[in-house]
């Protein structure tokens, strides 16, 4: 009973002393020892198995008993025949080989021992040690003690085991993962909280975690939380079993325990019967830590430094390990059942730790696609304002594209995109970025991007090979692989096909020494894509742009051509119908003929003119001063021809005022009379076009208050509107009511605009007003003096 | 004899005017010079059908006016450029017009017609030109095939 009540008040695993201490003074002994046999010594031979001290309780006195012992002791004896042994006198027994300094400093001539077996089948024994013998009665109650201190101590074991599991369910639970995942600072934070409370229930010197800060990246583990403040724990492990017991586990995905790896090289052969190929060096730094911690003297016998540590599994991926180490309180060992709830603890945080890596993951992958649609609107902008040039650089599209996207593209250290060169033998670099791409001097730079990938058979190259493929390739890369292509370090390739409808023009290629994120594929072949219709967009424009030069060229040859032969039958007509002899339905009919050959002749002009304009070439104005009588005659002309062009049924009649010119023999106006002429009949010919039957188009000019000449034309037809006056002078414009009435390009009103240009001047469009008259405007600077 | 021309050009539709004036000297010839000024003398082109139409292809809506017809909006949406396919259209569809034979006259290539002409069928595709005598050889034959 009174060994039940203490058991009840335990509230931590050192309560087996406490226990230790109840079963001693129950029989007035002054001592007692919990040893425990040694697990992988059951089935095999008895002379390979030992006794360790589990836990230990002594009156008065500070010494301890050995920690370990062979089987070929009493203790060991009671052990393997399972039979109560009573040592009444020590010194003269002659089954005591080795009396131990303990027995003898603390004056104890008795002991008695009972085996027991413990709750997960492990054998030890229970013993009692004092001064004067045990009689039969004290040892049959020492043998029932036996029964029961297992199963009490497996009590204790239970509550904690399930106050340590709540524990770590509150602690995880205070770590919100519902909205945006907490940082990494935050996660690890906790991960401290739980190795903390970890070491304090198994009474570890030490708890550490390791865990593998991406789900894809296998080869490191982190420490990510540890126990230890004073001397830091190793920072990083490979699954290797080269790097001891926590690279094993690693390795393996196995769960380890150990008695004493402080004699591990003494019990190598036993431990490796259990764990093939595990390994471990004693080591002496680790024996003089554990005695700083324990406050032991290099004389002191050193208490067992036991050891345990799980795998953390993620399917069959191993993502961590949790490890604990040299406890700092008895009992000294490491049960089955505590490492039973090590690996409990071990799925717990191996949960937590996968859904923030995946919630982490998420959330850079959102990250990820919005510095995607960023960077593509950014990508896309430069392009739109680059395709906008005759001849578009697919370079500077590409180098803006990978600088706009760069950072959507989780861990990449380096991103290129190589083309195939005309002869398709090698790619060279077209653009690049990254910190490996834009490391060193500038000449450094260059080197690095006119090194070329060989395209030949067979293909040796991962570009060749994507080339001919026409498939995306992710590698795993080990160093030295790929000299040419892959810059040192990087361990992770993605290489894309960039493909247009001519076929596959090149290859992106992304790197890094850490891995991807899970998305970044999928981000390259997007980019690749868009790298793709960008290069077909810019092939297209010049291959148009090449046959629009083309074709301008012709137009000024055809214009060329033209010219002379206009020009002289025109002239010609113009003899032919200054002859008196003339009849008046034969000058009709020559005049409408002169009208028709002004018409080609200002249509061969608007051919040179359009073909110089959409070269970007200005129009030159051979200025010379404008007379009234000049401009005057010109300009009955261009009203008479343009009258002819109309159908006679619909009255459109056109008149000159030719007194509002007479100011020109006052005022200095120099003109281009050619270009002027051009100017004004296409005027007049919109007017002829779009003017209402039975109506007047007036030609006029002056002087305007602000000192400008001008030329005017005037009609009442279709109106346009005042939104419509801005957008006239465009090319390609025409009004929607226009378009109804009259056939045209829209290119006559961008032609009389660039004419003024040529002057100094200016198309001025001045809307209808309420009588329904419109008016355009050719507005000449005046030379000022003149003025006067 | 009728001959009805479809004509926008003013000084085109003079010219051919007087030309068949002078070839045909008893023809009535009628003139439309806009799209809308076909469908509107529709009408009176079937109840009193002419021997022969002369089409032209590309022909402007109608004349600029303050009352101007807007068009419809399939027609704003096609343009000037088959106007003339339309107007042909509504004469093959009207039982009364349906076997007038129709002369298509354009300066547009017959190589950029061909759709229209396998769906049209006309009695004949002409391409304009100074020379008359083409035109009249083929409204000569036209008439002797009715």
């Amino acid at each position: 009973m009174l060994l039940v009540q203490t058991a009840a008040r335990q509230e931590c695993l050192s309560g087996l002393c406490e226990l230790l201490r109840t079963v001693a003074e129950i029989s007035g002994s002054i001592g007692c020892v919990l040893w425990e046999l040694a697990p992988y010594t059951q089935g095999g031979e008895p002379r390979d198995g030992r006794l360790y001290v589990l836990a230990q309780w002594f009156h008065g006195c500070n010494t301890s008993a050995t920690y370990n012992l062979g089987l070929d002791s009493v203790t060991g004896s009671a052990i393997l025949e399972q039979k109560a042994m009573n040592v009444g006198q020590i010194s003269t027994d002659h089954r005591v080989r080795d009396q131990h300094p303990f027995l003898k400093h603390t004056h104890i001539n008795s002991f008695c021992s009972a085996p027991l077996t413990f709750l997960d089948g492990r054998k030890g024994a229970l013993n009692l040690y004092r001064a004067t013998p045990f009689t039969d009665a004290e040892l049959e109650r020492l043998v029932q003690m036996a029964w029961l201190v297992p199963e009490l101590y497996g009590n204790i074991r239970d509550k904690i085991s399930f106050r340590q599991i709540r524990k770590i369910n509150g602690i995880m639970q205070r770590v919100d993962m519902t909205s945006s995942p907490p940082t990494h600072d935050h996660v690890c934070a906790a991960l401290n909280a739980i190795v903390e409370s970890v070491a304090d229930t198994f009474q570890s010197m030490e708890t550490s975690l390791y865990l593998r800060n991406t789900q894809d990246n296998p080869a490191v583990f982190d420490l990510t939380a540890t126990s230890l403040k004073n001397h830091p724990a190793k920072k990083q492990y490979r699954a290797s079993s080269e790097e001891g017991l926590t690279g094993w586990i690693l390795s393996t995905g196995t769960k380890v325990r150990l008695f004493d790896f402080n004699h591990f090289e003494r019990d190598r052969e036993l431990i490796q019967q259990q764990y093939p190929g595990i390994t471990w060096k004693d080591s002496l730094e680790i024996q003089a830590l554990a005695r700083a911690r324990l406050g032991l003297s290099v004389a002191d016998e050193l208490p067992p430094l036991s050891f345990m540590g799980c795998p953390i599994m993620t399917g069959h991926k191993v993502l961590g390990v949790i490890r604990c180490a040299a406890r700092a309180r008895e009992p000294h060992y490491y049960s089955e059942r505590e490492l039973a709830l090590l690996e409990i603890i071990a799925e717990q945080i191996g949960h937590f730790w996968v859904t923030w890596l995946n919630r982490r993951e998420i959330e850079n992958e959102n990250e990820s696609w919005r510095l995607l649609v960023m960077g593509m609107s950014l990508m896309n902008n430069f392009v739109q304002k680059e395709i906008k040039q005759p001849n578009p650089d697919v370079q500077k599209m590409f180098e803006s594209a990978l600088r706009s996207i760069r950072d959507a593209i989780s861990g990449a250290d380096a991103i290129d995109v190589r083309l195939a060169d005309e002869s398709s033998s090698e790619l060279r670099v077209a653009a690049a970025c990254g910190r490996f791409w834009e490391q060193g001097s500038p000449r450094e730079i260059a080197d690095r991007r006119n090194v070329r990938v060989p395209l030949a058979e067979p293909s040796t190259t991962i570009g060749a090979r994507v080339m001919k493929s026409g498939v995306v390739e992710t590698l795993d890369v080990r160093p030295g692989e790929y000299a040419g292509e892959i810059f040192p370090g990087m361990s992770k390739v993605i290489s894309t096909p960039v493909s247009t409808e001519e076929g596959i023009v090149g290859v992106l290629g992304v790197q890094s020494g850490e891995g991807f994120g899970r998305h970044t594929p999928l981000i390259t072949e997007l980019l690749a894509q868009q790298l793709g219709l960008y290069h077909s967009l810019a092939s297209t424009i010049r291959r148009r742009y090449r046959a629009e030069l083309e074709q301008l060229e012709t137009f000024e040859d055809l214009q060329h051509q033209l010219k002379t032969p206009i020009q002289q039958a025109h002239a010609r007509m113009q003899m032919v119908l200054q002859s008196e002899s003339l009849d008046e339905r034969l000058r009709l009919d020559l005049q409408k003929v002169r009208g028709l050959c002004g018409k080609v002749r200002r249509v061969a002009m608007s051919l040179k003119l359009f073909s110089d304009l959409s070269k970007k070439r200005c129009i030159e104005a051979n200025r010379s001063r404008a007379a009234s009588d000049g401009i005057v005659k010109m300009l009955i002309e261009a009203a008479s021809d343009n009258s002819l062009m109309v159908d006679a049924k619909r009255q459109i009649r056109f008149s000159v005022e030719r007194e509002s010119f007479r100011m020109l023999n006052t005022t200095q106006v120099f003109l281009d009379l050619d270009l002027l002429e051009q100017a004004v009949n296409n005027l007049l010919d919109n007017a002829g076009k779009y003017s209402y039957a039975n109506t007047l188009v007036k030609i006029y000019g002056g002087v305007t208050g602000k000192g400008k000449f001008h030329i005017s034309v005037s009609n009442k037809g279709i109106p346009i509107r005042p939104k419509e006056a801005a957008k006239l002078a465009e090319r390609g414009w025409r009004g929607e009511d226009a378009q109804a009435t009259g056939d045209g390009t829209g290119i006559g009103l961008w032609i009389v605009d660039h004419i003024m240009r040529a002057h100094d001047g200016q198309l001025l469009v001045i809307p209808s007003n309420p009588e329904g008259m419109t008016e355009f405007k050719l507005m000449f600077p005046v030379q000022e003096k003149a003025i006067q | 004899m009728k001959i009805l021309i479809v004509e926008d050009n003013s000084i085109q539709l003079e010219w051919m005017n007087d030309e068949l004036a002078r070839r045909f000297p008893s023809a009535k010839i009628q003139e439309c010079d806009t799209e809308y000024g076909f469908r509107a003398a529709f009408e009176k082109i079937a109840a009193d059908p002419p021997d022969v139409v002369l089409m032209d292809v590309m022909l402007n809506w109608t004349h600029p006016a303050e009352d101007m017809e807007p068009r419809p909006p399939a027609i704003a949406e096609a343009g000037i450029w088959r106007a003339g396919i339309r107007c042909q259209k509504m004469l093959r569809g009207d039982p009364r017009t349906k076997d007038i034979p129709v002369l298509l006259y354009t300066s547009l290539a017959e190589s950029s017609l061909t759709a229209e002409l396998k769906e049209m069928s006309p009695a004949a595709y002409l391409p304009k030109d100074s020379n008359f005598e083409p035109l009249v050889r083929e409204i000569q034959s036209t008439l002797k095939k009715k």
